[in-house]
């Protein structure tokens, strides 16, 4: 009389049992590199991911502990004492899985700027601390007072307002509130008012974008009124 | 230190104390009054355009002084007539650019000054004789209106001054000045192509009729 089957593994297939750890009355035990699973019953077929699994050998175990090969009559060995037999679901224990990718992970898009097949006035222009300078020294004060400036460390001036002053320089437009070259719209323009809500930490800043899609914050703060004296005192810090 | 006073707080308060008296200033009051007056000539000029003039200390005195009797007769209408021809005397120096300019310093506040005489005693003595002043110093009197074109050869002929006046002119929207023959093409020029939108009406009354 048998008193069930037992089931031989290597003992590197170890994670090969997590697919029979749901299989109720299953026990495993280690021992000299092998696995041994017991549980199985004697007669009928085996469940199907019992079956699947990579066994070594599969022998029928009497009660006395012989094991008989499978379909065979003559036992070929003893079960090995000191086996300390443990349920599947210990023998096997749940782990949770690395994750595949990070949890807060953000996709990247390049701004890019395209021609605008419309036309539209200028609100800005990008210029130079010495044209501005040159300009500012005798222009009207009407078309001073209209403007707003500010400078950048690589004396780079930005002019805001209209109308414009007569000088060398790129022209930009507005274009939801932000400066683009004019003559260029974004490539996709339903992005313009979610690019201002990300990139625009004060309501009053400036986003200033260049051609190439690469943009810069002008501060609020860092924009003054157009006076002759603001200008000529500017660019004499600047050691010019 | 009646004057320097005076100026002071012309130049930072606008808010004036006098006293009923003629006065007569000190001659330190006047050293203290001319070293105030170059600071805020060395200051004005950092807003003019091109080149200001250089201070004209003369003319600096001369008008912060015009300008204090001139409010203290307006002010103080006790004063008699004859004061007033005795009190505000003429320049007698030069008018050049430099005197122009620094006599501005505090002539700039002829124009209200002479808004508020006419308010007090339209027809006074005191009124004419602002006047005849303002007249003779167009650059510091735009926006006030004369029966005879002023004497503006001197401002046209002085790049800073000329800017300046015609900067004047058009802040105050002076049509008076703006439809002189000579001065509209300088005023065109200031609005260039956007006279429309720095002064709407600019063109429809310079339009030759």
């Amino acid at each position: 009389m048998m008193a069930g089957r037992v089931f031989v593994l290597a003992a590197a297939d170890r994670e090969a049992l997590g697919s029979v750890r749901h299989l109720p009355g299953l026990q495993a035990a280690e021992v000299a590199d092998q696995l041994w699973l017991r549980g199985l019953s004697a007669t009928g077929e085996l469940p199907l991911p019992v079956r699947g699994l990579p066994a070594v050998a599969i022998y029928a175990l009497d009660a006395e502990g012989r094991l008989f090969p499978d379909g065979q009559r003559t036992p070929t060995a003893r079960l090995p004492t000191g086996l300390v037999w443990q349920p599947i679901r210990l023998f096997v224990p749940l782990e949770l899985p690395t994750a595949a990718l990070p949890a807060q992970g953000t996709p990247a898009y390049r701004v890019r700027l395209r021609p605008s097949a419309r036309a539209g006035a200028g609100a800005a222009l990008l210029t130079t601390l010495t044209a501005w300078h040159a300009y500012a020294e005798t222009a009207p004060e009407i078309r001073l007072r209209c403007l707003r400036f500010a400078v950048a460390a690589d004396a780079r001036v930005l002019l805001l307002g209209t109308p414009l002053p007569p000088l060398p320089g790129l022209e930009l437009w507005l274009r939801e509130g932000l400066l683009l070259p004019a003559g260029f719209d974004f490539e996709a323009p339903l992005l313009a008012p979610l690019l201002r809500q990300k990139l625009q930490t004060a309501a009053d800043d400036v986003l200033l974008f260049a051609a190439d899609g690469s943009w810069e914050r002008v501060l609020n703060t860092d924009i003054l009124p157009v006076t002759r004296s603001a200008v000529r005192l500017t660019f004499k810090e600047f050691g010019r | 230190m009646l004057l320097t006073g005076f100026l002071h707080d012309l130049l930072t308060t606008g808010c004036l104390t006098l006293t009923s008296q003629p006065d007569s200033f000190e001659a330190a009051d006047l050293h203290a009054a001319e070293d105030l007056l170059r600071s805020y000539h060395a200051e004005d000029a950092k807003e003019m355009p091109h080149t200001a003039p250089v201070f004209n200390a003369p003319a600096a005195l001369w008008s912060a002084a015009y300008l204090y009797d001139t409010v203290k007769l307006a002010l103080v209408r006790e004063l008699d007539e004859t004061l007033v021809h005795e009190q505000l005397q003429d320049f007698s120096g030069d008018m050049t650019p430099e005197a122009i300019y620094s006599a501005d310093l505090t002539f700039r506040h002829l124009p209200d000054l002479l808004r508020l005489a006419k308010g007090l005693a339209p027809g006074d003595a005191l009124v004419s004789r602002l006047q005849a002043t303002a007249w003779k110093w167009p650059f510091s009197s735009v926006g006030t209106k004369f029966k005879d074109a002023e004497p503006i050869v001197t401002i046209i002929a002085h790049p800073a001054l000329r800017q300046a006046y015609i900067d004047r002119i058009i802040r105050v929207q002076d049509r008076a000045r703006a439809s002189q023959t000579h001065l509209a093409p300088l005023i065109h020029e200031a609005l260039g192509g956007h006279a429309a939108t720095l002064w709407p009406d600019f063109t429809a009354f310079t339009l030759p009729v």
